[in-house]
């Protein structure tokens, strides 16, 4: 573990990203006094529809969250050499993994805020070739049960999908794929009545699919707001953590108030002419998975170029992929997520949607961090690149995973990200 | 088609030539007019194409032998795929098979799923690269009643779509003749392993995954034709000895990893994977409605790594390894190929505990770069296998 390398983490512009921030750790520990008062806990894949949990009232910890809190504490290289020791090859998908290596420690109040708690069961999608496998073994681990959600794949290839997800979402996906979907959520909520004695609420439910689309119509006003301003006024580290941890608080109170702190932030920087950097030089795309284990990365730019990353996939999903509105809101849900592996992964949902974004966000750049052990994060970065540099947006492609800091080289990774603003994009230290 | 005197030599020679592509029954099918139809992904139906009058045919990536790599996968895939996709999708979008009318892809495994989506792409954004058009099946594979319905209408939709591609309509009697075509040539296939897994076997692994591998390149009748003149004469092949050995792990398009391990002083009697025994296991019922019958064929087999969880998947290995009465099990793992990794630690320890060692091999490479150093880790298992046995360790 010494000789990892230890990634920084990024200074907080902005004081809804400080409260995010300690509020998920308050968070955490009061879910860990729930579970310990003898209430269920579930442990979920980042595409299961956590919406349902909520409205049944068990408490659930999201594997991403739980491998980005994990990687940010710097504990990913101790936890997946564990997982190593029991003969899984080390260039094995660590983002999707890094909770099953926890839950092999030991010592597992020595994790982060005293570790994980035991789960009563768990729930995944079967998106990859991984999922069931990974969750199968975490579920033995601890004894628990486990489901697996289906995953289906869409025929249909809308036209600007994100002017038709809000409201047109019944047209916009395989009417076949939300049938199956809603059939698996059914299954789904029964395993979960059955297992932790617990009932579904429809008029809970009802109000936590209002609330989520009240937090994506923020997100969607700040990421707006973002785009138009030059220069910009907050960067991607001052959203990304924020945008995710309201999003696995997704349906909450809490979660929309923090949406619309962060809009009225961002609102308040731009009407006082608050920017990163007055001179701006470059702005700046993080395409795939942020850098858990290493936030201040994003910064060094800022400091040295007055180059900004301005746009990350977690505002921009959460601001075009996730409102619904009428239908029945089981199928309403499903249609949700239906979708969002195609919006981030796939060609040409995810080609065109970027570049719509770039566009937006008059984008000088993309950086795409690919994570090799990942098939799943990194779906069709040639198409990727051909789409931006088609519409003459310049691309550069880092090879990282996002939480495994063992094999990241920062000397190599700023020196790739010099050279390319100073040689592709012309762009002179401040 | 086969000559009426053709020798069980002569006619394994004409097998192994259609396997490795020296000879083209697709190139010929379709100068008679007939329609060819790619396939990738174990799901995919060939009684629905042979009911059609298609010739069906699977997509086999060649070995990179002339060492120019594989550059339309380096520049269209991540370096997530593992390499046997590498070397599929290379003939796909490399023009090779340009000549098939249609491409069928099911979600076998993920990365077929993103290939779908990567032709389709290739096709609007480059038209000028010759990829046949693809058609994805969406086939599930949870053991649930959902899944079964959903791939009766997914079944449905193909037949609707493979009429269009033939223009004539797929009746009842024509699915129950090309079930009965498929079954019979399952048959014979399983006559086959029998013979590998006899005691001493007279089919080798290296020879069987051509014969098999065979069955997916050419008509079906002429493959059971020339499969019976095999069988017929199996018995006088001369006995195969060596320490018998199952291999799992990832699929092979071609022999040369058999052939290594049969060249150490081994007997490959079985293995799992998509082109080996898996290929051919469970019939299709021929007294049921054959849409339902052809579905649960496919559904209900024994399970692939990259759709099964990794308890599935020990307890078929070791229910397979039990079967073939084999002394050993080498997982033969692609690099990036990563559902056999997740499954290998655990079929190793449940094997361990039923007396059958397992040489893993991860991360391997295309083709055998390091033959030697392979060969000599390959003889050295093999080694200690044979002294577990004289010293009485072999708990089979």
């Amino acid at each position: 573990m010494s000789e990892a390398f230890r990634g920084r983490p990024s200074v907080k512009r902005l004081q809804t990203s400080v409260r995010a921030t300690a509020y998920q750790k308050e968070w955490f520990m009061e879910l860990k006094e729930r579970v310990a008062r003898g209430e269920p806990l579930a442990f979920v894949n980042a595409d299961v529809p956590q919406e349902i949990f909520r409205a049944m009232d068990i408490p659930y910890v999201v594997n991403q969250w739980w491998s980005s809190v994990c990687a940010a504490k710097q504990m990913a290289p101790y936890y997946l050499g564990l997982l190593n020791e029991r003969g899984y090859r080390r260039d094995l998908c660590r983002y999707c993994s890094l909770s099953l290596a926890s839950a092999f420690d030991p010592e597992p109040e020595k994790g982060p805020w005293g570790g994980l708690p035991r789960p009563s069961l768990a729930v995944t999608r079967m998106t990859c070739d991984s999922q069931a496998k990974i969750f199968e073994l975490w579920a033995r681990t601890f004894g628990v049960p486990f489901y697996a959600l289906e995953n289906t794949v869409p025929i249909r290839v809308p036209s600007k999908w994100w002017e038709l997800v809000p409201c047109e979402w019944e047209e916009c996906f395989d009417r076949h794929r939300l049938d199956a979907a809603e059939e698996d959520y059914r299954g789904l909520i029964r395993f979960l009545e059955w297992h932790t004695g617990r009932m579904f609420r429809e008029t809970q439910f009802r109000a936590i699919m209002r609330r989520v689309n009240e937090m994506a119509e923020y997100f969607r006003k700040t990421r707006n707001l973002i785009a138009e301003t030059v220069p910009a006024p907050v960067a991607v580290t001052d959203t990304m953590q924020t945008v995710m941890i309201s999003q696995w608080q997704r349906g909450t109170d809490w979660a929309v108030e923090t949406a619309k702190s962060l809009y009225e932030e961002v609102r308040g920087r731009v009407d006082r002419g608050e920017s990163v950097c007055p001179k701006e030089q470059a702005r700046l795309m993080w395409l795939g998975r942020g850098l858990w284990f290493n936030l201040g990365f994003y910064q060094h730019f800022e400091e040295k170029y007055g180059a900004v990353f301005v746009w990350s996939i977690y505002l921009a999903i959460a601001a075009d992929g996730y409102a619904r509105y009428g239908g029945d809101p089981l199928r309403a849900l499903a249609s949700r997520f239906a979708g969002l592996e195609d919006m981030l992964h796939m060609p040409p949902w995810n080609s065109d949607w970027i570049v719509k974004e770039a566009k937006c966000h008059r984008i000088s750049a993309a950086v795409h961090l690919i994570s090799d052990s990942c098939t799943q994060g990194a779906g069709g970065t040639y198409f990727i690149r051909k789409a931006l540099e088609d519409a003459g947006i310049p691309v550069l492609q880092l090879r990282a995973d996002p939480v495994d800091a063992r094999a990241w080289d920062e000397s190599q990774a700023v020196a790739a990200m010099e050279q390319f603003l100073e040689q592709r994009l012309g762009v002179r230290p401040l | 088609m086969m000559e009426s005197n053709v020798s069980a030599a002569e006619a394994l020679q004409r097998l192994e030539r259609a396997y490795r592509g020296e000879e083209r029954p697709d190139v010929l099918w379709k100068q008679n007019g007939g329609v060819v139809v790619g396939w990738w992904g174990e799901d995919v139906p060939e009684e629905l194409l042979v009911a059609a009058g298609c010739l069906p045919v699977r997509i086999r990536g060649m070995r990179d032998s002339g060492g120019s790599g594989f550059p339309m996968a380096d520049k269209y895939l991540e370096r997530g795929f593992d390499v046997l996709v590498r070397a599929r999708f290379e003939r796909l979008a490399g023009g090779e098979c340009a000549n098939l009318d249609r491409v069928v892809l099911s979600n076998s495994s993920d990365a077929i799923v993103r290939v779908f989506y990567y032709l389709r792409a290739i096709r609007t954004m480059e038209p000028d690269v010759r990829v046949p058009e693809p058609y994805f099946y969406d086939f599930m594979h949870s053991r649930s009643r959902m899944a079964a319905l959903y791939n009766r209408e997914r079944l449905r939709e193909l037949k609707r779509a493979v009429e269009s591609w033939t223009g004539r309509g797929v009746t009842f009697d024509d699915l129950s003749r090309a079930v009965a075509v498929c079954n019979e040539n399952r048959r014979l296939l399983k006559k086959l392993a029998e013979w590998r897994t006899a005691d001493p076997p007279r089919i080798g692994g290296a020879t069987a995954l051509c014969v098999i591998g065979a069955a997916a390149a050419m008509p079906k009748e002429e493959h059971s034709r020339l499969l019976r003149v095999v069988l017929e004469e199996a018995p006088s092949f001369p006995p195969l000895s060596g320490v018998r050995v199952f291999v799992t792990g990832s699929a092979h398009d071609d022999p040369d990893v058999y052939e290594l391990i049969e060249s150490c002083g081994a007997v490959v009697v079985g293995e799992d994977h998509e082109t080996g025994n898996r290929y051919f296991g469970g019939l299709v019922a021929e007294d049921a409605d054959p849409v339902d019958a052809i579905v649960d064929r496919y559904h209900l087999r024994s399970p692939e790594s990259a759709r099964a969880t990794v308890s599935e998947r020990v307890a078929a290995l070791a229910g397979q390894v039990r079967r073939c009465r084999a002394q050993a099990v080498i997982a033969y793992i692609h690099a990036a190929d990563d559902a056999p990794s997740w499954d290998a630690p655990e079929q190793a320890k449940a094997l361990a505990s039923a007396g059958v060692p397992m040489l893993v091999l991860d991360r391997r490479p295309s083709g055998l770069p390091d033959k030697d150093e392979l060969r000599g880790r390959i003889a050295e298992f093999l080694g200690s296998v044979r002294k577990r046995a004289e010293n009485g360790g072999d708990r089979r």
